[in-house]
């Protein structure tokens, strides 16, 4: 499935991604300081200059001795890390087609691996549920997608979530600062995983929390006489939906009210994404968004 | 309560139809793999308790529906309110209770009120279910039942109604109830109505108003009550009260005054009210311009009647909205003669001023002495010892003046027994009996005699009570009965009764049932009582007739005394032949006539026959039926049958010797008449005259409340066929269950719409 990305996605996700590359490096020059101060910029090549390149990228001195224009080219080194930690656990199993929780997920990893690695920094990928079931170790190496795009196709949900110990485990292992990305449902103990956000905070790591929900999670839309039987244990609840919707929205609201309030208070991005929305846009927003107030 | 259509019942097992369905709802799921479990969770524990109530609910308003659905389906009936198994097609069980009170004859437009009766009845028979009954009730004071037979045979109900008529009684509707209650649970049917047609006078439903307001109640548990109002148009009317005669003693060749009280009985004045009497063959109109509401005047008219005997006589008004009131007729006996046998208990030959009957005879023919013989009043004065019972058989009047009673004549100036039990007889067959007290009375032996053995005294006698000469009582004219006979003398100058006083006179104890005291002393003692003894009358003075106890007999008022109660005495014979509707005749015929027939002659000319049976001894012909004001008539068979020929002995007014002993002599007799089918015994039934009292007829609202209940109202003259189908449909449940399913229909949305509304967040 993943070999099938959407180019159109990973287009716009490229842009997106030199945007901000591009926006970071701005900021470094700017009156903002940049976050990423100390990395370092190593010449890799000339090229010929083409239409729309920044003319302050030409190399004069080669100008001077061909007359042609010639663009530098830099390869950065840098010590940013993306850890990307995939919720596969039966949970996220909801959902047909495109609007599987976790089929949304694992597009989402993969974009964000790519965008990662694309910009030349280092992506690390886990996927977990109560355990962790795999975990990539982080690589800038273009083929290091690949190997995302392998492990994320291979992932089987297997058991129910348990994130907060989780969380802690990977605050203790990784010693360098980076970003991390949290992708699942959160369908867990709030509190426990909260913990373990802010644990990870403390380390010094950036925190942005994808909460995938279907549309029926949020709007639950059912009618006639329903059994949901649960996707993690064995409880099966036999009911009528619309009775129940006000109070099940009320749960929810409250459910996502403690998440929000939780990641606001540890200073993480919560970003609540409706599987029945294109990741495109839904991750485009979020982009933009975070170019606007931070950086990639 | 019971149904109409039973079998619609099973439909209530469609009950079982919401229950399978919230079953088989329930196991008819989508199975859904979900994730978020918890909020689930806390959903459905949030929510439980309120769901299963409201599915419980709803559960039970579907049951409820079916069930209210297949009940009313079966129609059910219920009998507290309705007929059982009552509908519009079902057969009926109806009684018709007609009021036939003369007010049901008064003119209500272009008809009487009983032909909007008879014409509603007709329409409502014309509309009765197949194989339905009507039993028709005639009633006024009293019910018949008329019928038909075969209470199936609607053409019969039809005639009868048709030949149905108002009688001269008044109303009462509890008689006709009571005989519609037996008629009606006699039925067969499970559907039962009850029609009353009735103009709804007040008096129907005052006269026994709580027996009338319980009896209607009870019915309408057994039957459908509908009061069918026949007209209600205010009346104009005016009506004859009574006939009085103003002389006391009506004598054959003299102009006789007589006062026709005529009455207007209506809110409205009356004008030009023509007052017309009718006697002898011949008639005098007066012309009363105006009569107010309420208000009753007496229109003086004379007649005059030229040979002795029994005649009729008719009071006759014009013509107002009530007809059957404006004739009054009245039995009237013209003398020639009154005879009467005076029993002088102290008499005194040689000094006749010095017996007690000196100031009674005198009283009795205030007349030279010349002119005696020619006097109308002849009196026969004889001692006890001379008083036999045959002295009795031609007169019209017995007086005993201060008379001993003994056992036997031999203890001296005594009445004898014989003479008493003739003379208990004698005041039986409707002559008078006047006494006065004094010296000779033994109040003991009275008792035993007279009021003991004959009950002929309107009290016991007490002790005799002497008072001192300076302090005697007088009669008190205030006193005076309104109503008695002895009125006059409560205005001048009668009213100079007050001046008599009385020294003695005899204290009276424990008065009948039938007295009236009619005169008491200042003292408020009892100084003139009346009593009737069968047919007849007896007049008691407690003081004397003569100056021992008294000075009434010299003074001026003594006369008018004697002669207004010999008056009053003869009078009361003629109470014999006159009668208010209703009241059942009995006449006394000669003993021999035991056993024989005669035919009576009703005020419309029919004819029937009646048997003179036995009772106590005595030959009585009783006529049961005086529905009907007018004049009826007694004749003989035998006399009948020879027409106006020869008139045979029992009925030509010869003496005769009865089997009890008693002998009649010509006034027992049938007496001769004037303008009366010859020989035959003349009966004036004039209408009762309680029905014109209050002519108010009642509203709906007014019998719905002194009733305690509410009938079906109908109007006479209205489609009635609109009211006899619809009611019955009406007392169906039917109507009321669908309403009822409807409003659980509605609960049913409401609570299904608020189940599956989305409870506010």
């Amino acid at each position: 499935m993943l070999t099938s990305l959407e180019s159109d996605l990973l287009a716009r996700a490229e842009v997106l991604g030199i945007k901000a590359r591009t926006i970071v490096e701005g900021l470094r020059v700017g009156e903002h300081r940049s976050p990423y101060r100390g990395f370092s910029v190593e010449f890799v090549q000339h090229r010929e200059y083409v239409p729309g390149d920044d003319i302050r990228h030409i190399d004069w001195k080669v100008y001077g001795r061909s007359e042609r224009y010639t663009i530098k080219q830099y390869e950065q080194e840098t010590n940013f890390i993306g850890h990307v930690l995939l919720d596969a656990s039966r949970s996220m199993l909801y959902g047909e087609g495109d609007s599987n929780k976790l089929a949304y997920a694992k597009l989402l990893a993969a974009v964000l691996g790519y965008l990662i690695v694309h910009q030349r920094d280092s992506a690390s990928l886990a996927i977990f549920d109560d355990k962790w079931r795999t975990i990539l170790p982080p690589s800038s190496q273009p083929g290091h997608v690949t190997a995302m795009l392998r492990a994320l196709e291979g992932a089987v949900p297997r058991d129910k979530t348990s994130i907060g110990p989780l969380l802690h485990e990977v605050a203790d292992k990784i010693r360098r600062r980076g970003l991390v990305f949290l992708i699942s449902d959160c369908f867990d103990d709030v509190p426990a995983l909260l913990h373990g956000l802010r644990h990870l905070r403390f380390q010094g790591h950036e925190v942005t929390v994808f909460h995938i929900l279907h549309h029926d999670e949020l709007d639950f839309p059912f009618e006639g006489m329903v059994r949901f039987e649960g996707l993690e244990d064995l409880d099966k609840y036999l009911t009528r939906p619309p009775l129940i919707r006000p109070a099940y929205l009320r749960a929810l609201q409250a459910f996502l009210k403690e998440l929000q309030t939780g990641c606001e208070a540890d200073q993480c991005d919560y970003v609540l994404m409706d599987t029945s929305r294109p990741l495109s846009d839904a991750l485009g927003e979020y982009l933009a968004r975070r170019l606007r107030v931070k950086r990639l | 309560m019971t149904f109409l259509a039973p079998l619609m019942l099973l439909g209530s097992l469609a009950v079982a139809i919401p229950i399978i369905l919230h079953f088989l709802y329930r196991s008819r799921f989508r199975r859904v793999p979900w994730a978020a479990m918890e909020f689930l969770r806390k959903s459905i524990e949030q929510t439980r308790r309120r769901l299963k109530f409201q599915e419980w609910l709803l559960l039970a308003l579907r049951i409820m529906l079916l069930l209210l659905l297949a009940l009313a389906f079966a129609r059910p009936v219920s009998r507290s309110t309705a007929n059982a198994g009552s509908s519009a097609s079902d057969a009926v069980d109806a009684v018709f209770v007609f009021d036939t009170s003369y007010s049901m004859d008064a003119a209500d437009g272009p008809m009487t009120r009983l032909e909007r009766a008879k014409q509603a009845a007709s329409t409502i028979i014309d509309h009765l279910p197949r194989d339905s009954t009507v039993q028709i009730i005639q009633s006024a004071d009293r019910a018949t039942l008329l019928g038909p037979k075969s209470p199936s045979q609607l053409g019969q109900a039809r005639q009868i109604v048709n030949d149905l008529r108002a009688t001269s009684l008044s109303t009462d509707h509890l008689p006709g109830l009571l005989e519609a209650e037996e008629a009606l649970r006699l039925g067969q049917a499970a559907n039962k109505e009850l029609y009353l047609f009735s103009d709804m006078q007040a008096l129907g439903f005052e006269r026994q108003q709580s027996a009338v307001g319980e009896k209607l109640r009870s019915l309408s548990r057994l039957a459908s009550v509908y009061l069918v109002r026949c007209g209600n148009r205010p009346l104009r009317n005016a009506t004859v009260a009574g006939i009085q005669p103003q002389s006391g003693i009506p004598h054959a060749g003299e102009r006789i005054g007589l006062a026709i009280l005529v009455r207007n009985t209506t809110r409205e004045p009356l004008a030009n009210v023509s007052v017309t009497l009718e006697a002898a063959g011949q008639s005098d109109t007066q012309v009363l311009p105006v009569l107010g509401p309420g208000e009753t005047r007496a229109v003086s008219l004379t007649a005059r009647f030229d040979k002795p005997g029994l005649h009729r006589i008719r009071a006759r008004l014009g013509s107002d909205d009530l007809s059957p009131d404006n004739a009054f007729d009245q039995v009237l006996l013209v003398r020639d003669q009154v005879r009467v046998l005076v029993v002088d208990g102290r008499p005194n030959e040689r000094q006749p001023d010095k017996s007690s009957s000196f100031f009674l005879l005198h009283s009795l023919r205030p007349v030279p002495e010349i002119a005696w013989g020619k006097y109308p009043i002849q009196p026969r004065v004889v001692t006890p010892r001379q008083a036999a019972p045959a002295l009795l058989a031609d007169k019209d009047v017995c007086i005993l003046n201060n008379v001993r009673l003994g056992s036997s004549t031999a203890e001296g100036e005594v009445l004898g027994p014989e003479f008493v039990d003739r003379l208990a007889d004698f005041v039986r067959s409707g002559k008078g009996l006047l006494i006065f007290l004094g010296d000779q009375v033994n109040p003991m032996i009275y008792n035993q005699s007279l009021v003991q053995k004959h009950a002929l005294l309107p009290s016991r006698l007490g002790d005799v009570v002497r008072l001192p000469n300076d302090k005697p009582v007088r009669l008190d004219p205030s006193t005076c009965d309104p109503q008695g006979y002895l009125a006059g003398f409560r205005e001048e100058p009668l009213n100079r009764i007050g001046q008599v006083e009385v020294d003695q006179y005899v204290r009276l104890e424990q008065l009948a049932d039938t007295a009236a005291i009619l005169l008491r002393y200042s003292d408020g003692q009892p100084a003139v009582v009346r009593h009737r003894f069968g047919q007849g009358a007896v007049v008691l003075v407690t003081t004397s007739a003569d100056t021992s106890w008294t000075v009434w007999p010299i003074l001026p008022t003594f006369l008018p005394f004697v002669h207004v109660t010999l008056g009053h005495l003869l009078q009361e014979q003629t109470q014999a032949h006159n009668f208010v509707a209703g009241e059942i005749i009995r006449w006394y015929p000669l003993a021999r006539q035991a056993g024989s027939a005669f035919t009576l002659i009703g005020p419309d000319g029919n004819r029937t026959v009646v048997n003179a049976e036995v009772v106590a001894g005595r030959p009585v012909v009783t006529v049961q039926e005086t529905l009907y004001a007018g004049l009826y008539q007694l004749l003989p068979t035998a006399e009948e049958d020879v027409g106006s020929g020869q008139p045979s002995a029992a009925a030509s007014g010869q003496p005769a010797t009865p089997a009890n002993g008693q002998q009649q002599g010509p006034a027992s007799g049938p007496p001769k008449l004037s303008g009366l089918v010859p020989q035959a015994v003349p009966f004036a039934v004039v209408p009762d005259l309680r029905e014109s009292e209050n002519l108010e007829s009642l509203s709906d609202g007014e019998l719905d409340a002194r009733l305690g209940f509410s009938p079906t109202h109908l109007t006479a003259g209205d489609d009635l066929s609109m009211f006899s189908g619809g009611q019955r449909l009406n007392w169906e449940w039917t109507r009321w269950l669908l309403a009822v399913v409807l409003l659980v229909a509605l609960a049913e949305a409401v609570v299904a719409w608020l189940s599956g509304r989305a409870t506010g967040s």
